[in-house]
């Protein structure tokens, strides 16, 4: 055996010393090799993953959708029970199905009492019988009416802008002018108490998200820090969102701190202001009257008609470069029928009403703080809001409060139905349940100027003697 | 030829017409550019960006809105000092190339309005629809101030859902304040992760928008093709979501009643038949053809004679036929309830504003002949007839145009972006208010103009701006140069 080897290795030597090119004979190896790998089976399976015709069949038949309308979470069935229809409405109470008695009505967000004003109604009358009620367009086609362009104008004058943008519905605001600035690869980074129209516009822009905790300076430096060399060769637009007036919490933002970070970090601002225009600032010009800060440091600012205003649609105002770029590029005025002239020409009303007569901030300011003195005495309610804010949220006080949200705002539930009994209009503050940063549960109760000292001292005393009522039922 | 289908005459105009409309372009953006040339030799710029920030937008973005919008703006945003009726006062404006802004020169031009949504003619500033808004302004103030889950449901906005909810045949019904945020705010709160939306390349932005808030996966079938969107069906269930390939949880199918930039009525049937087999859920968005479309006004179901029970979303706007504004949801009650709660609509936008529900009210009592008048039967009549009328005779003309019969969207083709402006401005000479519409609200080769006929049109109002339209058409050379034929109206 060992000789047939010896052999065999023998020849092969032989052969490779005679001869003449060995690099011939390695080759011939290697073709012998990849034959031979060729050859094997593969690991692959072989059959294709194709489906036949009947197992594609099988398979549509097997997928079944599940419902559109899916059970209704416990919180939702809350939000859905009580069925406020109003009926009725003047300056401070409203009328609503089944209950007799007008009712004080401190849940809308009418601050300067615009809503049911006799001036303006008059006003939106004389619209309605030149203009009709609707402006059957977008504004690119034949929607633009000339009290559109008067109330641009009146706006930018207003907040002393250079220039103004009108949309349809203050929801539709924010939400289409973040997007139609920021973009993929620009950086957002918003306040967590932020409310939830600007998250859809956030949403929507795509861009790189970061939250920093609410009102929290340092933590606003710990992001613009991290966020400072984000890209090499190119800068990144960067913003930062911020509201006015928190209508979730009842705050204000500390705008002053952000603007000098702004000179540092170079970054835009965006300020939504739906609840401090006409609210905050010595004749109502919004946050940064209030702070005494310059107009041009805030880049991009939106804000409602819906609040103090009491009409319909919202602004966008800022350079006349951010107001140009919204014309074309912001989805909710291009794409939408322009906001109706009447409503136009009540905001326009409304806004010369506060700038003929200062007055009524005064005394929203004092029906606030006899709104914040009393309400921060009642027992086992607290005041979360600052006194200047005419947003203010009630929540339970610690001694109150049940380790379940939904068992809390079921109490402070009880709280509005009590109240409603004694000719008081409450809301709890409802949210969609799956925002993103839910803020905790409260009631919230919007001041209005026109409230006399007697109605306040009366919603306050009903509060109060609801909150023993319901906080006695809860104990046994 | 005759057999022709619209994508093929909108896409058929022959090489000579590409290669003008491509030179037309680049014209006008070599122009731009040496406009921008000359702008940097003054010491012009763009954006005054102060150091250290980035630029608000991209320049090119500037570029367009000045040097490409910029030459052609005054074909839009024409305002009007008047109610958006049959006539309108259109305010002229200086038309001064790369100014800034136009300004009003004071003046005013009587026009014919072919371009407002008024299809039933409800923008009306007179007589009982009018009153009865006017008294509820009265009774509610302009608006309501809060939001339609905490105390901005009035009792106006309690019947129009009522009442939308029985005229389009659904159990119930939710109004929002605006149309686009009914889209926007509605569908993130209809499908979530793990669902499939299907929706129609021409779909309008605000469902493009609302789409986009789901953050769920959109697929885009051809316009109106029932047979590309059953491929994408098939394909979508059979190979299940991307990556995990686990099951859908659900399809939904987005499309439209009436699509408004081409005039065309949804097939709804063939899409219906897919919608049943394959157990997706449709939402048609009828912004165009509630109130416009079929003999009681009702709709793409009225037009096709469908049951609403087999739609499952029907939404609305009443922007249009209504002369109000602000949209409406509906569906089955059990759907419209979790809605109530969950959409961002009723929960962070205000509710509609009362003066708007009533008017919408008011319209559609009209309509439904609950007024105890003909009014609303007279109207749908004289609307159809005026489109149907209006599209023949155009189309006797010689001029392509889209869409079908019954609808009151008539999309003219121009083919040109220059002829955009052109048409514009001659039909504006004439006293006739038109829209042109182009890029990026239609494919870049297809600008068109779009007239939107109205019941408040009289025969002569419309045989008067066709004598018009013929003169413009034959100075513009519009009339079909290379499609040498004429195509039956499609039903």
């Amino acid at each position: 055996m060992s000789e047939i080897i010896e052999k065999v290795i023998g020849l092969f030597r032989d052969f490779i010393d005679n001869s003449t090119n060995p690099n011939l004979v390695i080759h011939g190896m290697m073709l012998v090799l990849i034959v031979f790998l060729l050859t094997k089976r593969p690991f692959k399976p072989r059959h294709s993953d194709k489906l036949s015709k009947k197992e594609e069949e099988e398979l549509i038949a097997e997928w079944k959708p599940i419902t559109l309308a899916p059970k209704m979470s416990n919180y939702q069935k809350l939000n859905e029970e009580d069925d406020i229809v109003i009926t009725g409405s003047t300056t401070t109470t409203s009328t609503i199905e089944g209950h007799d008695k007008p009712l004080i009505n401190l849940a809308r967000s009418n601050y300067l009492g615009f809503i049911g004003n006799k001036e303006i109604a008059q006003v939106a009358e004389q619209t309605v019988r030149k203009y009709g009620v609707g402006s059957c367009g977008p504004r690119g086609f034949y929607g633009t009416i000339d009290v559109h362009l008067q109330l641009e104008k009146k706006t930018a004058q207003f907040m002393k802008a250079p220039e103004a943008v009108l949309y349809s519905s203050g929801y539709a605001t924010v939400s289409s002018a973040i997007p139609s600035f920021a973009k993929i690869g620009d950086i957002i980074i918003a306040d967590r108490g932020i409310n939830q129209t600007i998250q859809v516009g956030l949403a929507l822009s795509r861009s790189k998200l970061f939250y920093f905790n609410h009102n929290d300076m340092a933590d606003l430096e710990r992001i613009l820090k991290e966020t400072a060399f984000h890209s090499k060769d190119e800068i990144v637009r960067k913003f930062v969102i911020v509201e006015g007036l928190y209508y979730n919490y009842g705050d204000l933002s500390p705008l002053p701190q952000i603007i000098k970070l702004k000179e540092q970090y170079k970054f835009r601002i965006v300020l939504e202001e739906s609840h401090s225009v006409g609210v905050l600032g010595s004749t109502g010009r919004g946050i940064v009257e209030h702070y005494g800060l310059n107009n041009k440091d805030v880049d991009i600012l939106c804000a409602s008609y819906g609040n103090a205003f009491s009409s319909g649609g919202g602004f966008c105002c800022g350079q006349k470069e951010v107001v140009y770029h919204q014309r074309l590029n912001g989805v909710a005025y291009v794409f939408s029928a322009s906001l109706p002239p009447f409503l136009a020409t009540s905001a326009e009303k409304a806004i010369d009403l506060l700038d003929q007569n200062p007055k009524l901030l005064d005394s929203l300011h004092q029906n606030t703080n006899q709104f914040y003195q009393g309400l921060n005495k009642i027992q086992g309610l607290k005041v979360t809001s600052l006194p200047l804010s005419p947003v203010i949220h009630l929540q339970l006080d610690q001694s109150k409060q049940s380790k379940s949200r939904q068992e809390n705002e079921e109490l402070l539930e009880k709280i509005v139905r009590e109240a409603l009994k004694h000719d008081l209009l409450l809301t709890r503050a409802k949210y969609v349940e799956n925002e993103k940063f839910l803020p905790p549960p409260s009631i919230r109760v919007c001041v209005n100027c026109e409230l006399s000292k007697d109605q306040i001292t009366k919603s306050i005393q009903i509060i109060k003697d609801c909150c023993e009522v319901v906080f006695s039922n809860n104990k046994l | 030829m005759s057999n022709l289908e619209d994508k093929d005459i909108e896409n058929d105009f022959g090489f000579v017409r590409i290669i003008f409309l491509y030179i037309s372009y680049g014209l006008v953006i070599l122009n731009g550019k040496i406009a921008d040339f000359i702008c940097k030799l003054r010491g012009q710029r763009y954006l005054n960006t102060p150091e250290g920030y980035a630029p608000l937008f991209v320049e090119f973005e500037y570029f367009y809105q000045l040097r490409m919008f910029g030459r052609l703006k005054h074909a839009w945003d024409r305002p009007i000092c008047s109610l958006p009726g049959a006539w309108i006062d259109v305010m002229e404006r200086s038309n001064k190339h790369y100014s800034e802004r136009l300004e009003l020169t004071g003046t005013t031009k009587y026009c014919l309005n072919l371009g407002s949504y008024n299809y039933l003619g409800f923008a009306q500033n007179s007589g009982p629809v009018a009153e009865k808004v006017i008294d509820g302004i009265k009774k509610y103030g302009v608006y309501s101030g809060s939001t339609s889950v905490e105390v901005g449901f009035t009792n106006a906005q309690k019947q129009l859902e009522s009442t939308i909810s029985r005229f389009v045949g659904k159990e119930d019904a939710m109004v929002f304040e605006m149309g686009f945020a009914t889209n926007s705010g509605s569908l993130p709160a209809l499908i979530g992760k793990g669902g499939l939306i299907i929706s129609d390349a021409l779909n309008h932005a605000s469902l493009a928008t609302g789409c986009k808030n789901t953050g769920c996966k959109v697929k885009v079938f051809r316009h109106n093709d029932p047979k590309h969107l059953e491929e994408i069906i098939r394909e979508s269930i059979i190979q299940g979501q991307p990556k995990t390939h686990r099951p859908w949880t659900m399809i939904l199918i987005i499309i439209e009643g009436i699509y408004s930039m081409e005039g065309e009525v949804a097939s709804l049937p063939e899409i219906l038949a897919i919608k049943k087999k394959y157990n997706c859920y449709l939402y048609i968005d009828e912004a165009h053809s509630i109130g416009a479309l079929g003999k009681t006004g009702r709709g793409i179901c009225d037009h096709y004679q469908i049951d609403p029970k087999n739609i499952d979303i029907l939404m609305g706007t009443f922007t249009k036929s209504f002369g109000s504004i602000g949209g409406y949801i509906a569906g089955d009650k059990t759907l419209i309830d979790y809605l109530r709660t969950t959409t961002y609509g009723s929960v962070y936008a205000n509710s509609m504003s009362p003066v708007c529900a009533i008017q919408s009210l008011e319209a559609l009592r009209v309509i439904m002949g609950e007024d105890g008048t003909n009014t609303g039967k007279e109207k749908l009549k004289q609307l159809h007839d005026n489109s149907n009328y209006f599209r023949e005779k155009l189309n006797e003309a010689g001029f392509v145009i889209l869409g079908n019969r019954d609808s009151p969207v008539i999309p003219l083709m121009l083919y040109s972006p220059n002829k955009l402006s052109s048409f514009s401005r001659l039909c504006l000479e004439r006293n006739i208010a038109v829209v042109v519409v182009g890029y990026p609200a239609t494919p870049l080769s297809s600008p068109r103009t779009r007239f939107c006929i109205s019941a408040s049109h009289t025969k002569e109002d419309l045989d008067w701006a066709l004598e018009q339209i013929e003169e413009v058409g034959i100075r513009l050379n519009l009339k079909a140069a290379s499609i040498n034929y004429k195509k039956p109206i499609k039903n």
